[in-house]
């Protein structure tokens, strides 16, 4: 459901890019946002693809920049007025604020209490049961208690993490098998350190483990948000305020003070090593670090008029 | 409006394109209409007048937000916001009890005007008061 709806997310990004967000405009966007989802599930049901049916119920809304345009006058001059970047920041977080759902809490309570009681019963097969352990009822325990902290992982995984974007079913399964070849992985380790079996159930362990880690590896350099909107809207957003990027001059100057610092400095520090000697001279390079660092404060972070 | 609809733009060069002008200048009222049952969101608004007229009659959705936005402000309707957790939230529109009163008054307008024109155009009075009520 929420996989299909991403293509409306886009489009309603593309048609508001570059658009100052107003809280009327913010308002009106999230309603186009649920009308566009409502139509395109109709088209959908209708037998359409999802990326069709997005693009059709967005080309049937009609102009969304005329929406936006009424709105902008209809809102006087209060509404044409961007928010502060606080206030933008406060509404984004509004906006995106994640409620929990009651179904989720539950799953996640009671998959815990599962994995503690599997847990406990593993470490119980273990320790007590010297011999127990090897058969086929401590077994069982053990992969439960990985497949549940895989559910448990994947289930946490998927939930939302802002309104409208949870991480995809795909993506958040791998990190279940992943945990769980880790966990099972794990408690073969600690199986074969207790009892000593035979080596094979070790390296079955190592395998699992590392299997569990390379994958997680692996989802772990690929996780990204560069696909989420408000992350593509913060790149649009983002202001170089770093003075040298801004102001390239500002940065040739900078650089040719330090230069000039730098040549004082050590020339003061040949002279005085020749006149009073290396107690002292040292002190040249250290005033010369300090007004180096000064010129940097202040040319890096000038204020603005 | 709808370019998956053939013959969608033929559509508005026939005779019905009066009888949407006609219409369009009643959206007010017609949205305060579909809104008397049950609170409803922008595109089930859209979807009801649709389906109502066999699809013969589509508002542009664009213009029904600006409807909605003005019926807003007057405090015709109040908006609010639903609780869905998964794809888009849905705003919602409540019709007022002023909304109401506007409703009732259009709808009494509405009736002396198409009897005038009724009786001006020669036409049979016909006392069909299906809207009302």
């Amino acid at each position: 459901m929420n996989a299909d709806s991403s293509d409306i997310h886009r489009l309603l990004d593309e048609a508001f890019a570059g658009v100052t967000m107003t809280p009327e405009l913010q308002d009106l966007k999230e309603e186009l946002r649920g009308n566009l989802a409502a139509r395109s599930a109709e088209l959908q049901a209708k037998g359409r693809d999802a990326a069709s049916a997005a693009r059709t119920a967005v080309a049937e809304l009609g102009s969304i920049p005329e929406l936006i345009a009424a709105v902008r006058a209809d809102g006087g001059g209060d509404a044409g007025t961007p928010l502060s970047p606080g206030a933008a920041a406060a509404e984004a977080a509004r906006l995106h604020r994640v409620r929990p759902k009651p179904g989720f809490v539950v799953r996640a309570s009671v998959l815990s209490v599962a994995i503690l009681a599997f847990g406990f019963h593993v470490v119980y097969d273990l320790v007590e049961q010297h011999g127990a352990a090897n058969s086929l009822d401590a077994q069982l325990w053990a992969i439960g208690f990985a497949v549940l902290v895989a559910a448990l992982v994947t289930d946490s995984l998927h939930q939302e993490t802002a309104q409208h974007y949870p991480m995809p079913l795909f993506r958040s399964v791998r990190w279940g098998l992943a945990a769980g070849f880790l966990a099972a992985g794990i408690g073969y380790g600690l199986f074969f350190f207790w009892h000593h079996p035979p080596l094979a159930l070790l390296a079955a362990a190592i395998i699992l483990a590392l299997v569990g880690i390379m994958v997680m590896i692996a989802l772990g350099v690929t996780q990204t948000n560069r696909l989420k909107p408000w992350a593509l809207e913060q790149n649009r957003q983002y202001e170089i305020d770093d003075r040298f990027s801004q102001d390239p001059a500002a940065a040739a100057r900078f650089g040719l003070y330090t230069v000039i610092i730098w040549i004082v400095a050590i020339a003061l520090f040949v002279v005085l090593s020749i006149a009073v000697g290396f107690v002292w001279s040292w002190l040249a390079l250290v005033a010369g670090l300090v007004v180096f660092f000064l010129v940097l404060t202040r040319m890096l972070f000038a204020p603005t008029k | 409006m709808t370019p998956n609809t053939p013959g969608a733009t033929s559509r508005n060069e026939s005779p019905d394109a009066f009888a949407s002008d006609l219409l369009r200048g009643h959206t007010d009222t017609i949205v305060l209409g579909v809104l008397r049952t049950a609170d409803r969101y922008g595109f089930e608004i859209y979807k009801t007048i649709r389906d109502a007229t066999g699809g013969r009659y589509e508002i542009k959705e664009a213009t029904l937000y600006a409807t909605f936005r003005r019926l807003d402000k007057d405090g015709l309707v109040e908006a609010y916001w639903g609780d869905e957790t998964q794809g888009g939230r849905r705003k919602y529109y409540r019709i007022t009890d002023a909304g109401r009163a506007v409703y009732r008054q259009n709808v009494l307008d509405w009736t002396a005007t198409q009897q005038i024109i009724n009786t001006l155009l020669n036409l049979p009075t016909t006392h069909q008061k299906e809207t009302e009520r």
